[in-house]
């Protein structure tokens, strides 16, 4: 049974120039429900493989369309049967448009920031005990109180992280999604819904901020669609593969 | 979502990544973490491609073993059918 492969859903038809072709060389089609167009293909099968060519050819799809009307892009893998997908458009279509309109005129852009060194997210300076003179459960403690001193210190940098950057770009972007890690190297990754007019002045600030603190590694990219913004549900963890 | 995992690609010199390695990553952080869900109807599986994401905790290995997975350089071309404005990818310190 054929089932249909979903890239975005649109508050006007894109009006595609060329016939597009999207996975598994299938043609795309735009599906409208009342105020909704769904950018479709048919898949057949029951499961979409995670390949390179997947990803990207769903990645074009989208932003073919995000490039003539604003969108809200679908994860990757969303397969609906023709029933289905009628009865989520009926039932979130209020949902959809709100959220459609809420992105509208605006691009996603991403930052990541990682631990420019080790050392970063280390405990530097704390006296290492002298396990030898210490009993073994003294000796427990102590490294258990520089474990949890090291991460409060680390946890508290991560923060003052994102407050340092929120302060910076908060008043040029609309909405912004900020993650961090204390014990990760990569230890915050934001994400802002920015005005395509405000990009400009994005770029300038966040290009300020990297030159303040040049012992961190930045990994800033876009513009993209709303992927992180797209959701009208609330978010569930779907960290690829390790729980 | 069901899905099955090979191989976590660990370690990390992201700054030696190149940019075309990144956007990749950039571009899988946002495509399988992000967007409109419908309840219950992500199917993927992995096939062909050994690699487990965090997220962007792309804990990314050494480049060499980065291209085992992502293929050798000259043979990559990441490429796009899409048209208006690519992503770009900037990699700084």
């Amino acid at each position: 049974m054929l089932n249909s492969y979903l890239y975005c859903v649109a508050h006007e038809d894109p009006n595609f120039k060329d016939e597009l072709s999207g996975l598994d060389g299938r043609g795309v089609e735009v599906l409208n429900h009342d105020a909704l167009f769904v950018v479709a293909s048919k898949f057949d099968g029951e499961m979409v493989p995670v390949t390179r060519e997947n990803v990207l050819q769903h990645e074009a799809i989208v932003r073919t369309t995000f490039s003539t009307t604003t969108v809200l892009p679908f994860r990757f893998g969303c397969l609906v049967t023709t029933s289905g997908l009628r009865s989520y458009l009926t039932i979130r279509e209020r949902a959809l448009l709100e959220r459609l309109a809420h992105v509208r005129d605006c691009v996603e852009m991403s930052v990541k920031i990682i631990w420019q060194n080790s050392s970063e997210n280390e405990d530097s300076g704390c006296v290492v005990p002298n396990l030898d003179e210490a009993g073994a459960g003294t000796a427990f403690l102590m490294l258990k109180r520089q474990e949890l001193l090291g991460s409060d210190r680390v946890e508290q940098e991560a923060r003052e992280l994102e407050a340092w950057l929120g302060a910076g770009l908060r008043d040029i972007v609309r909405q912004e999604q900020i993650t961090i890690e204390p014990k990760q190297r990569l230890v915050l990754s934001a994400s802002y819904l920015v005005e395509r007019a405000r990009l400009t002045d994005y770029r300038r600030e966040l290009g300020r901020l990297q030159a303040e603190r040049t012992n961190l590694h930045f990994l800033s990219s876009g513009p993209w669609p709303p992927y992180t913004f797209a959701n009208i549900d609330l978010e569930f963890g779907t960290h690829f593969g390790v729980s | 979502m069901s899905s099955t995992f090979d191989q976590v690609i660990v370690g990390g010199d992201v700054e030696a990544l190149e940019e075309s390695e990144l956007s990749l990553l950039e571009t899988l952080d946002h495509v399988l973490n992000r967007g409109l869900v419908i309840a219950g109807e992500i199917t993927i599986s992995v096939a062909d491609v050994d690699l487990i994401f965090v997220g962007l905790n792309v804990l990314v290995s050494s480049v060499e073993t980065a291209n085992e997975v992502l293929g050798s350089r000259e043979a990559r071309a990441l490429g796009s059918t899409a048209s208006g404005e690519s992503p770009t990818i900037s990699n700084e310190r």
